[in-house]
C-alpha cells in the first residue's frame, strides 16, 4: 500500500489535496508546484517554491466544500496579501466547523485561464474501477458530455475517450483557435489508469478542473476518496 | 457445455396432463423430430402421450439430460437422486427460487450440483434448443435452423423473439434461456458458442450482470472470433450509487455499460428489431473493411434518407473518382447522375444495377442498393442481378427494396443470394455502421 494511503487510512480519512497531488506526482503526472503552509511564519518561504500570484486553499479532511467555508482565495499577488488570506482562511474554517481538523493551507501558482477538462474515477459495483473524461463547466454539468472506460485502459481507449465527446471540436480548436494539448490529456488518462490499478484502496477521484493549454496542462484541483 | 445440446436420451420431469408444461415440451420434442430417446416422467400418470410411454419414476431409466419442471420444493431430493445416478446435465424450468426471494432453495440446489459435479441451466428459465439435432426442451415455439445462438436472461422475451423470428424466417443454431443462472452463466455460454461450429453470431439479451469484469474478459475473447450482439435492458435507469465525488454523481449505469460493451467489442443494440437486423447481416458479412459506402438507387427520396443516416453515423458517402465517372459515362444514359448516390432514375433496370455495381465496387467498402418498383418493372429480376453482382464482387451488398408485398418475391430471392434486405435504407445504414465498428475493433486489436 502506498505510504500516503496507509497514513490516511490510519487516520480514518481520505487523502488531503496535498497528498493527492503528491500521489499524482509519484506516477509522473505533473501538478502545479505547491506548498503546504502549516503556520503563518511559513508564508515568507512560499516564494522559494512558487511565483506570485498564487491560490490558497484550506486543507482539512473535514471541509469538503471549501468555498462555502471561505476556504479558497485566488489571485493573491504578494506576501502581504498572502498573510491576510491565510488568516481569513483559518478563521473562516474555524467558524464553519469548530471541530475541523485543519492540516494547514495549500498554496500553488495561479494558473492562467484556459479550456477546462475533468478526469475522474469511480468504483462501479459491477465493473470495478471506471475512468471518466469530459470538458469542464457547462459541458459536464448541463450537457453531461462525458465518456467512460473500464480500467485499465490502453492507448486506443484513451484516444477514443477524448475524441468521442461532443466537445472534442473545442479541444481541436474552433474558429481559428490553436488546438489544445490533446496528447497531454491522453498521457494523464493512461498514467491515472496505472495509479488506480496499483492503488485499489482509492474509491473515487476528481481531477477538476484541469486546464489545457496549447502546450501542457495543469491539474488545478485533485480529490481522492478512500 | 456440449452435453446440454447433444444429449442422446432426455428425461422430462413435469406434469404430462394436456396443456401442462411437460406435455408441451414432449410435444415440441416429438413434433420437432428429436432422434434420441424421450422419457416423460410424471408420478401417477398412466396414459401414453404422443406415442410415448409416461413413466411414474426414473428408476431403471438411463438418460444424460434431465429437464425439470416440477414444483420447487420437490427439486432438491430429485437432484440428489439424479446426482447419485450420475446424470450430469440438468435444465430447471421451474420458478420459485431467488427471483421470488427464495435464495436458500437456490443455494441448496447449487450445493447439490457441486457435490455431484452436475451442471444446471436455470432455474426459472424457458429451456434450451439445438436445431442441429432437433432438441426442443421448451414450451416456446420451435426455433428454425440457422447460425445465430440466442442467449437470453428473460424466458418470456426469449419466447417472443422466437415467435418474431419465425415470422421473419430467421433461424437459430441454439437457444438458451438461462434464467436465474445459478450455475451455467453468460461466461460459460459465450465460451461454448465461441467454438460451436454451428454458430456464426451470438445474440444476447441481458438485464443485469453479477460478474462484470469476468464477463468482459470472456466477451472480449469471444468477440475476437465471433460477433456478439447484445441488448442490455434498463437503459434509462440513472446511476443510483451513493457517492461524494463529482465523477460518481455523473456516472449513469447505462453509460458504463456502453463503455464496457464497447471495450469488449460487443455490439450493443437498442432492441429486438435492431438485434434481428444486425444478426441477419452478420450471418452473411462479419467484415466491412472501411467506411466508404456507395448507394445505388432508382429513386431519389429513399436515397436521400439513407445518405442522411449514413452521414449521421459517421460513414462516408464519398464521390467516385474521375476515372470511374468516365467509365460510368460510357454505360449510362447522359442525364443519369454520376455522383454518389448513383441515381439510375425510374428506368434503372437490372442491367444498370449490375453494371454500375460492378464498376464502383473497387472504390467502396460496402454497397446499399435501393429499389422501388415501378408498374412496368419486375423486382425479382433486379434481385437476380444483385445476386450475380454479389458473386462477382468482394464487398458486402445490402438491399433496401421498397416495399411490402410489391417486393415480397424479390426479397425472398435476395435471401437466397445471401443479400440482407431491410425495409428502409436507414436500417441498412445502422447495420453497416455496427459491422464496420466491429471490423475496425478487430483490426485494431
Amino acid at each position: 500500500m502506498h505510504r500516503l494511503i496507509e497514513n490516511a487510512k490510519c487516520e480514518h480519512r481520505s487523502l488531503l489535496e496535498t497528498e493527492a497531488k503528491e500521489l499524482l506526482q509519484d506516477y509522473g503526472i505533473a501538478v502545479p508546484a505547491f506548498k503546504l503552509i502549516q503556520s503563518e511564519s511559513e508564508i515568507s518561504t512560499i516564494r522559494e517554491y512558487i511565483d506570485y500570484p498564487i491560490v490558497m486553499k484550506i486543507v482539512s479532511p473535514d471541509i469538503i466544500h471549501k468555498s462555502e467555508a471561505g476556504g479558497v482565495k485566488v489571485n493573491i499577488k504578494d506576501e502581504m496579501a498572502a498573510h491576510k488570506a491565510y488568516q481569513e482562511i483559518i478563521a473562516g474554517a474555524k467558524a464553519y466547523n469548530s471541530e475541523a481538523d485543519i492540516h494547514g493551507v495549500i498554496a500553488y501558482r495561479m494558473c492562467p485561464e484556459s479550456t477546462e477538462v475533468i478526469i475522474g474515477m469511480l468504483q462501479d459495483p459491477h465493473f470495478g474501477p471506471v475512468i471518466m473524461f469530459g470538458l469542464g463547466g457547462i459541458f459536464v454539468e448541463v450537457l453531461k458530455d462525458i465518456s467512460f472506460r473500464i480500467l485499465p485502459i490502453k492507448e486506443r481507449d484513451a484516444e477514443e475517450m477524448i475524441s468521442e465527446i461532443k466537445g472534442y471540436q473545442i479541444l481541436k480548436g474552433i474558429r481559428g483557435e490553436a488546438p489544445r494539448d490533446i496528447p497531454a490529456i491522453k498521457e494523464v488518462l493512461l498514467k491515472l489508469s496505472k495509479l488506480v490499478m496499483e492503488n485499489p484502496e482509492i474509491q473515487e477521484i476528481d481531477l477538476n478542473p484541469i486546464l489545457v493549454y496549447k502546450k501542457g496542462i495543469q491539474i488545478v484541483d485533485a480529490r481522492m476518496i478512500l | 457445455m456440449k452435453g446440454f445440446f447433444y444429449p442422446s436420451k432426455v428425461a422430462i420431469f413435469a406434469s404430462m396432463k394436456e396443456g401442462k408444461t411437460g406435455y408441451e415440451i414432449v410435444k415440441n420434442m416429438v413434433e420437432g423430430g428429436f432422434q434420441g430417446d424421450i422419457f416423460p416422467i410424471s408420478p401417477g400418470a398412466n396414459e401414453d402421450i404422443f406415442g410415448l410411454k409416461v413413466y411414474p419414476e426414473h428408476q431403471g431409466l438411463i438418460f444424460d439430460l434431465a429437464i425439470v419442471a416440477i414444483p420447487a420444493q420437490y427439486i432438491p431430493p430429485l437432484l440428489e437422486d439424479l446426482g447419485a445416478k450420475g446424470v450430469k446435465r440438468i435444465v430447471i424450468i421451474s420458478a420459485g427460487f431467488s427471483e421470488v426471494g427464495n435464495i436458500a432453495a437456490e443455494e441448496q440446489i447449487k450445493d447439490i450440483a457441486q457435490k455431484y459435479q452436475m451442471r444446471i441451466i436455470g432455474p426459472n428459465c424457458a429451456g434450451i434448443m439445438n436445431t442441429k439435432c432437433n432438441l426442443f426442451t421448451s414450451i416456446e415455439v420451435r426455433a428454425l435452423p440457422g447460425h445465430t445462438a440466442f442467449v437470453t436472461q428473460s424466458g418470456a422475451l426469449g419466447g417472443a423473439v422466437l415467435m418474431m423470428a419465425e415470422e421473419l424466417n430467421f433461424g437459430f443454431s441454439k437457444f438458451v434461456s438461462f434464467g436465474n443462472r445459478c450455475d451455467v452463466d453468460e461466461m460459460d455460454l459465450l465460451a461454448y458458442f465461441e467454438t460451436d461450429p454451428e454458430t456464426k453470431v451470438i445474440a444476447l439479451y441481458m438485464e443485469g450482470l453479477t460478474k462484470g469484469r469476468e464477463f468482459l474478459a470472456q466477451a472480449g475473447k469471444t468477440a475476437q472470433k465471433k460477433p456478439i450482439v447484445a441488448i442490455k435492458a434498463g437503459r434509462s435507469r440513472a446511476g443510483m450509487r451513493a457517492t461524494s465525488s463529482h465523477t460518481g454523481s455523473l456516472a449513469g449505469e447505462d453509460k458504463i455499460y456502453d463503455a464496457a460493451f464497447h471495450q469488449a467489442g460487443i455490439l450493443r443494440v437498442e432492441g429486438v428489431e435492431e438485434m434481428f437486423d444486425l444478426c441477419r447481416a452478420l450471418n452473411y458479412y462479419t467484415e466491412i473493411a472501411g467506411n466508404r459506402i456507395g448507394v445505388i438507387t432508382n429513386s431519389g427520396g429513399p436515397a436521400v434518407l439513407t445518405v442522411d443516416k449514413l452521414e449521421e453515423l459517421g460513414l462516408m458517402v464519398v464521390e467516385p473518382s474521375e476515372v470511374l465517372k468516365d467509365d460510368l459515362k460510357s454505360i449510362l444514359p447522359p442525364h443519369v447522375s454520376l455522383g454518389n448516390p448513383f441515381d439510375l432514375l425510374a428506368y434503372g433496370g437490372a442491367e444498370s444495377f449490375y453494371e454500375v455495381g460492378k464498376r464502383i465496387a473497387s472504390e467502396y467498402d460496402a454497397l446499399i442498393t435501393i429499389f422501388v418498383p415501378t408498374s412496368f418493372m419486375d423486382s425479382t429480376v433486379i434481385a437476380t442481378a444483385l445476386g450475380k453482382l454479389k458473386s462477382e464482387t468482394k464487398i458486402p451488398i445490402f438491399a433496401n427494396f421498397m416495399a411490402g408485398r410489391l417486393v415480397k418475391g424479390a426479397v425472398r430471392e435476395l435471401e437466397n443470394y445471401g443479400i440482407p434486405n431491410y425495409e428502409t435504407g436507414e436500417r441498412c445504414a445502422r447495420v453497416i455502421q455496427k459491422i464496420y465498428q466491429y471490423s475496425k475493433r478487430l483490426k485494431d486489436e
